[in-house]
């Protein structure tokens, strides 16, 4: 037993899993490879990134956390700026689980093109929507965290010994790159059973995004333009037809989540449900529930048709796109009075839900648990798209062009078209962002960019003790009778925001921590 | 007595040697009371001449006449004779050796006098373990073994937790078990009680070296009863139990309803109290049973003669829970024999079958006592439904389960056959040489099942929209062999012994699981995977592990004074990465035994025996997953795509390529002391332990992306402690009496843990809290220490809310009279994270174990106790039952609750919303003195004389386990909350199984 009988004999590799010193020989690993990149973009759970995504709408005028029976410990100290919020969970699980997925992307990207197979066309396309992810992936960082470190390899703990975050600039720096190179090797389309993959047009557009972030007005315009005229895309006849699950991948869509109804697996979309009414026949968590300010802002706007279309209100006796009213509500079973949708104000601070994420009774899967809805996140949309483009040429003073795609969006919506410039053009073009982009992970980001007359962050204006959201909600004359009634979420959200801490959220206390203080906290995070 | 041990001793001793023709004399050897000495060496003193008595005693030997012939065996004093040549029958009465030292104890890989160990041993024998009876024969260890730590939970078949001589690394602190040589993984709770002849603990490195890689956390050696020569004898034995855990003494449903409502009035609030169909129902006494039965009978016949020697015995044992449902028992035959082919060659066979089976239950001691007792059990009649699991009430005011409906769902049991094989062979080519190989087989396959019914009691909070049914199958089979060949020798004073080895073992698992959902109806019939209707689930994996190791021993003394033991061992390990699978555990260990100095045994006659003992070496743990260097890729990363979903694969795990062993150092000193013929003996130990390069997986930045936490070799920890026992026995007329006391105390600190930071653990997420840590680790300092706030008493009045200030500013803005007062400890004006400091220790600084029997002719008695003093618990249970969230509350709660100055027992007002998070943020209000000494066991027996029943002996027994506990900790078991956790977390109270009071009525039968 001496000698390689004995080395033999120690040597039991681990089944059932492959290593990744083997991997990489054949296309369908690549593929199944990129599959599990794709993944990594929610993992399908509630609490990787959905959470963020909600937590993100909660932060603004448009939303409350909602939930009043149960512990806000996942979003308060990030939702009511309590400035403690370091290891805010659903923020730190966001910022660990993107980089779990940069981690995928980067094996993929430095792999692939290794692989034996002889395939070259499909290597290339391969690589260029692992960056296309990363360039997401990275994109979601930098606009929440501002500068992260770039970690482009798989490396080892002793290796990045020292690491230090890049500038946001850096950052930007990379995701244009990735959506870059991405977009010249990718197809305009897929077939049919390759819908949902990263398209040329979905990295155009994201740099188009990008780069508007950045306020690089001619870039982004230049480029939002391709996106527009590449005959690829249009708008959906219906605003009510955007959002729903026979709608998934439609016209519209530049990028979406693809979900899926499995018994077996999960594959859906938890803001149906976690974002959901707790007084339902199929019961919601009530995390992320639309405020009267953003009611308000519809029918300030006369805009009735994307109100109906956004918010459901408890008391109701119809919902936007529910044919079986009757049966959905004989199936509520804390509803005393069946004639109206019941969203319990005890438990419901705004006791309203968001209709875009609402499942018609009917066309409910078999299961209702958060990880089987099969409503496709809308992540890029045409309509988006246009305002961005819009929002361009606003900035380079192209008004009329401007107008041309800022009233498609309208008419749409059954608005009456607009003829503007200037300044009065940029405020109904962010207006129209609030009004059309709801809920759709965009309001955050935008407030925290744009800059108002006073030269302040439109956040600033709205958030803060002199917010003009605080000061209607605290003000019982004009606060919602149903957010005032319910304190169980305070009602002074806002009130401790402050300018220069929160148009940024913390980096997680963990990464401080664990890199010995070489990778450093946002201003005034302690 | 060892009696197997000291067979084997005997056997492997004895010579058969040349003769002269002279004069042949022979006789018997017998004990005082006539019973046969068997394998008693007869040998012509000064010569290699001699021979061994055989099953009746008897012996023949042919020697000069007037020799002197020098009669011995192991366990007695030994006698000379001198032959006279008119006599050829010699009647040889040897007495009993009562210097206690004189034991053989079982060490790895042999066999050695116990005043000759250089190492920390301990040694409890066959009987003590069955005198307590459990499911489990580590149970019987607590408080009798110094130095480990043994702390035990009530649930049937629960194994104890043990730890060793404290804690050196955070990689499970379980020791490495060995049953008759053969590693044993997962403890020795499948084994019967009443087979185990003995069970060594091998406490220190220097004797646990020769164990290398497993040794770390010590080595736990079991040996099993082997056959007697001479007739049959035949033991039965039957332990039949009562258990009982007592009520908590929730409050009523009166109590209640009043606290539940003051809750709100406090805060100026209206109660939402829903009082429809209120009752009044005692949830603790729906749920658990008064008593539960626990029985135990085994059955052994053993025998033999000098040729061929046997042992078989059955055993069952039954332990119910205290619930409906739930029971956990052990069926077990052993067949030890030995065989002696010839004079120099030796056979060994031993055969344990065994068969385990389960229910699984419900544990609902937490939701008994959390269950509104204003809800009845059932809804009303008239809303009951064809689903008799809906038909449970839902709990009117708060949100826990129905604990009723909960047991009355639960369906599970599992069942697992295996075997224990071992055939071994020892030859003994020339005198002093033996060579002995054993191979030995562990296999088994288990089975377990389950199933949960649909069910709709709350269709918003409690229910399961679809059955749910599962099957897992798993097999083992494990082998080693071991090969050892040693040799013992005298050369004038100096006597050596020398053994070397070869080991291998490979450890084989494989498991498949399959769940359905969905089955078309809850009947028992259709309780099958098959029968499943969606959410098809399928798993199965194997795995493998390989040990390879070399090892060597010396063992030298000279003229029994001075005493040197050195040990070697080569470990190969297949879970290590190429490069380093290898390693060398060395051990060095003298002993200096002054008591057999001329100048000590000629002036000191009180002291019989007196023993230094000094030993040094390293030990291995190698306890981290086979993949733990490896990177990994699974493909269950699923995305859809088009009108369908892909399969993908994602990295799974990141290896460490540098991984080596965790090495732990360990220095022992010892002092052995007997007085008085050894009446009185006292034992002395200190010792420190130090792991190098523990093995501890890692947090890194998450800015790698790992989907894991790294294993790395980091870390070091310590463990510095000491031992003390005494022990006493003594016989007067018709009494005799024993007394033993042990003392120990260890002291466990980090000396680099990630080498990052703090490390917290112990999350609390129940009661009030929702994600708290409560324990915080740092380099340099004690392990696992409680990390809170400081509570500093109660606000009487709004004067003291207003003078906790700071500059004018309240410190606790949202206190009322009535609440928590929590110091601010960095003087910044606010209650946050920083004001935490190191309030509590959950490890013991003094755990005590006292042991006595006294028995007066037939009658015996014996106490057993063992406690903890100086350890804290975090009571979580205070938590839950004191009116934050609706949960029902301890009896009394409203007149302990705080209602006005001076008033109170220490409970803060009742309050709904509780603004000053009395009790959603832990402080030292939650943590509690965990000290107390327990009752373990109490037994009287009584055994009938022999003058009426011949050769029958029959004992009769009564016991009462764990009758009482001295403790200040208000929680039900200060015990489980140590048995609790790991080495980073430990000593949380959540109300688990708590150990119960069981009173048992014994037979012993034996002819």
């Amino acid at each position: 037993m001496l000698g390689s009988s004995c080395s033999d004999f120690l040597n039991e590799p681990v089944r059932g899993t492959q290593n990744l010193d083997s991997y990489f020989v054949t296309e369908e690993e690549s593929v199944a490879y990129l599959t599990g990149c794709y993944n990594a973009i929610t993992f399908y759970g509630w609490w990787q990134v959905y959470n963020f995504w909600l937590l993100s709408e909660m932060c603004t005028d448009d939303a409350w956390m909602g939930n009043t029976t149960q512990a806000q410990t996942d979003y308060i100290s990030i939702a009511h700026f309590q400035g403690i919020g370091q290891t805010n969970p659903a923020c730190n699980n966001f910022y660990q689980q993107r980089y779990r997925g940069i981690l995928r992307c980067n094996v993929a990207i430095a792999r692939i093109p290794e692989s034996a197979y002889n395939n070259e066309a499909m290597k290339a396309r391969l690589v260029a929507e692992a960056k296309f992810l990363r360039g997401f992936f990275y994109l979601e960082l930098v606009r929440a965290f501002g500068g992260v470190p770039i970690t482009n390899s798989f490396k080892m703990p002793d290796e990045i010994i020292g690491v230090t975050r890049n500038t946001a600039e850096e950052v930007w720096a990379q995701v244009e790159q990735d959506f870059k190179e991405a977009a010249e090797v990718l197809p305009a389309r897929y077939g049919a059973a390759d819908v949902g993959r990263a398209t040329k047009y979905a990295a155009l557009g994201m740099l188009g995004k990008a780069y508007v972030y950045q306020e690089k007005w001619s870039e982004a315009k230049a480029v939002l333009k391709q996106v527009i005229d590449s005959g690829q895309y249009d708008l959906m006849e219906n605003f009510g037809d955007v959002w729903d699950v026979d709608t998934n991948n439609n016209k519209e869509s530049i990028f979406e989540l693809q979900t899926r109804f499995e018994t077996s697996y999960n594959l859906g979309n938890a803001i149906p449900v976690v974002a959901g009414n707790r007084s339902e026949a199929n019961d919601g968590w009530a995390w992320g529930l639309p405020s009267s300010d953003l009611e308000k802002a519809f029918i300030d706007a006369g805009d009735y048709e994307r109100l109906r279309w956004t918010i459901i209100k408890n008391g109701d006796t119809e919902i936007a796109g529910e044919p079986d009213f009757e049966a959905l509500m004989a199936a509520n079973r804390y509803a005393t009075d069946k004639t109206k949708y019941f969203i319990d104000p005890s438990m419901h601070k705004p006791a309203r839900v968001c209709r875009k994420i609402y499942i018609p009774y009917k066309k409910r899967p078999a299961r209702w648990t958060q990880d089987k809805i099969p409503l496709n996140q809308r992540i890029l949309r045409l309509a988006d798209v246009y305002l961005l483009y819009a929002e361009a040429c606003n900035e380079l003073h192209d008004d009329a062009e401007a107008c041309i795609y800022l009233n498609k969006v309208r008419v749409r919506a059954k608005m009456p078209e607009v003829s503007q410039t200037g300044k009065d053009l940029q405020k109904t073009i962010r207006l129209e962002r609030r009004l059309e982009l709801a809920f759709e992970n965009n309001r955050l980001w935008d407030i925290r960019r744009w800059t108002d007359d006073n030269g302040k962050k439109m956040m600033c204006n709205i958030m803060g003790p002199n917010g003009t959201f605080v000061k209607r909600n605290t003000n019982k004359d004009t606060a919602d009778p149903y957010e005032w009634e319910n304190q169980k979420e305070l009602s002074n959200k806002g009130e401790t925001f402050q300018e220069n801490r929160d148009l940024l959220f913390p980096i997680p206390l963990h990464e401080i921590t664990m890199s010995n203080g070489t990778i450093e906290q946002n201003p005034g995070w302690n | 007595m060892a009696e197997a041990a000291l067979v084997a001793l005997c056997l492997i001793c004895s010579q058969s040697l040349f003769a002269q023709t002279r004069v042949q004399v022979g006789g018997v050897v017998s004990e005082a009371d006539g019973t046969p000495v068997v394998g008693a060496n007869v040998i012509e003193k000064g010569t290699m001449n001699g021979t061994m008595t055989g099953t009746d005693g008897r012996w023949m030997l042919t020697v000069p006449n007037g020799a002197t012939l020098t009669v011995s065996c192991i366990g007695f004093d030994s006698q000379e004779i001198t032959v006279n040549g008119a006599r050829t029958n010699y009647q040889i009465v040897l007495g009993e050796d009562t210097s206690f030292l004189d034991e053989v104890v079982v060490v790895g890989y042999g066999v050695v006098k116990k005043s000759d160990l250089t190492s920390s041993i301990s040694t409890i024998r066959g009987e003590d373990i069955v005198d307590m009876p459990s499911m489990n024969a580590m149970n019987s260890l607590q408080g009798k073994v110094n130095g480990v730590q043994i702390s035990t939970a009530g649930s049937p078949g629960a194994s104890p937790k043990v730890i060793i001589r404290g804690i050196t690394t955070t990689n499970g602190t379980s020791p490495l078990y060995v049953v008759d040589g053969a590693p044993l993984s997962g403890g020795i709770g499948s084994l019967n009680d009443n087979d185990i002849e003995s069970i060594e603990v091998l406490k220190d490195a220097s004797a646990a070296a020769i164990y290398g890689t497993r040794g770390s956390n010590g080595v736990i050696l079991v040996t099993t009863k082997k056959g007697v020569a001479g007739k049959p004898r035949i033991d039965f034995s039957t332990n039949f139990g009562l258990q009982h855990i007592p009520d908590p003494h929730m409050a009523d449903a009166k109590e209640y309803e009043q606290v539940y409502k003051t809750r709100y009035s406090n805060d100026g609030a209206v109660d939402n109290w829903n009082g429809k169909n209120a009752t009044n129902t005692n949830w603790w006494k729906e749920v658990v049973k008064p008593v539960a039965l626990t029985q135990n009978y085994q059955f052994s016949v053993r025998g033999g003669s000098d040729r061929f020697i046997y042992n078989l015995s059955l055993g069952y044992t039954k332990q119910h829970s205290q619930f409906e449902k739930g029971f956990s028992d052990k069926f077990n035959i052993r067949l030890n024999t030995e065989y002696n082919l010839a004079k120099w060659i030796k056979l060994g066979f031993n055969l344990a079958p065994r068969l385990t089976s389960s229910q699984s239950y419900a544990t609902l001691f937490t939701g008994s006592m959390s269950m509104d007792p204003s809800t009845p059990i059932y809804r009303p009649q008239e809303e009951w439904t064809d689903n008799e699991y809906s038909n449970f009430a839902r709990s009117h005011n708060n949100q826990s389960y129905n604990p009723v409906g909960q047991q009355f769902r639960s369906d599970g049991k599992g069942r697992n056959y295996g075997i224990m094989v071992s055939p071994s062979i020892t030859i003994t080519p020339v005198k002093g040489l033996t060579f002995l190989s054993q191979f030995n087989v562990n296999a088994g396959v288990s089975r377990s099942d389950s199933f949960s019914p649909k069910f709709d009691i709350d269709s918003a909070h409690e229910y399961a929209t679809v059955s749910t049914v599962s099957r897992n199958y798993s097999e083992s089979f494990n082998w080693s062999t071991t090969n050892t060949l040693t040799y013992i020798g005298s050369f004038a004073k100096h006597n050596l012994t020398g053994m070397l080895g070869f080991t291998a073992e490979r450890f084989a698992s494989y498991d498949n699981s399959a769940s359905r959902e969905a089955t078309p109806n809850d009947s028992d019939p259709l309780r099958e995977v098959g029968a499943g209707t969606q959410t098809e689930h399928g798993g199965g994996s194997s795995s493998f592990n390989t040990l390879v190791s070399w090892l060597a021993r010396v063992m030298y003394n000279y003229d029994n004074r001075y005493y040197l033991t050195a040990t070697g061992r080569v470990d190969g390990s297949s879970r290590f990465p190429a490069g380093n699978k290898y390693a060398f555990f060395p051990s060095v260990s003298v002993a200096w035994r002054f008591s057999e100095e001329a100048f000590v045994k000629d002036n000191i006659d009180w002291l019989s025996q007196g023993k230094l003992r000094l030993g040094w070496g390293q030990v291995g743990n190698q306890s981290i997953p086979s993949n733990a260097p490896l990177t990994l890729l699974r493909t269950n990363a699923r995305y859809a795509f088009g009108d369908g979903f892909l399969v993908g694969s994602q990295l799974s795990t990141v290896g460490n390529t540098n991984l080596r062993w965790e090495t732990v150092e360990d220095y022992n000193l010892g002092l052995d002391l007997g007085f008085f013929r050894n009446k009185l003996n006292v034992t002395a130990d200190i010792y420190k332990k130090t792991s190098h390069g523990m093995l501890y997986q890692k947090d890194n930045v998450w800015v790698l992306g790992y989907p894991n936490n790294l294993w790395e070799n980091v870390g070091s920890m310590e463990a510095k402690g000491w031992e003390f026992s005494v022990d006493y026995k003594d016989a007067k007329g018709d009494w005799t009496y024993t007394v033993g006391l042990n003392l120990s105390g260890v002291r466990n600190r980090a000396i680099k843990f990630s080498g990052q930071g703090y490390v917290y653990s112990g999350r609390i997420e129940s009661g009030a809290i929702y994600g708290e840590n409560s324990i915080r680790n740092e380099d340099g300092m004690p392990i696992s220490r409680f990390y809170l706030l400081t509570c500093d008493g109660i606000f009487q009045n709004q004067a003291e809310v207003d003078a906790h200030s700071k500059d004018g500013k309240l410190i606790q803005p949202n206190a009322q009279p009535g609440d928590l007062r929590i110091k601010d400890l960095n003087g910044d004006g606010v209650i946050n994270e920083e004001d935490k400091s190191y309030v509590g220790d959950p490890y013991p600084d003094l755990m005590v174990g006292l042991n006595f029997s006294v028995s007066y002719k037939n009658w015996d008695l014996s106490g057993n106790f063992y406690g903890t003093f100086g350890n804290d618990v975090l009571n979580m249970t205070k938590n839950w039952y004191s009116g934050i969230n609706g949960s029902n509350v301890f009896a009394g709660t409203l007149e302990k609750a705080w209602h006005g100055q001076g008033t109170g027992a220490g409970l803060p007002r009742l309050s709904y919303n509780d603004k000053n998070q009395n009790y959603s943020r832990l402080s030292t209000f939650f943590m509690e003195d965990g000290t107390y000494f327990r009752c373990k066991q109490l037994q009287l027996g009584y055994t009938f004389p022999r003058s009426l029943m011949k050769d029958v002996r029959l004992r009769l027994s009564l016991r009462a386990q764990n009758p009482f506990t001295l403790t200040k900790y208000s929680g039900m078991d200060p015990e489980r909350p140590q048995y609790d956790g790991s080495a980073l977390q430990t000593g949380i109270d959540n109300v688990a199984y708590p150990s119960p009071r069981t009173f048992m009525f014994g037979i012993n039968l034996s002819f």
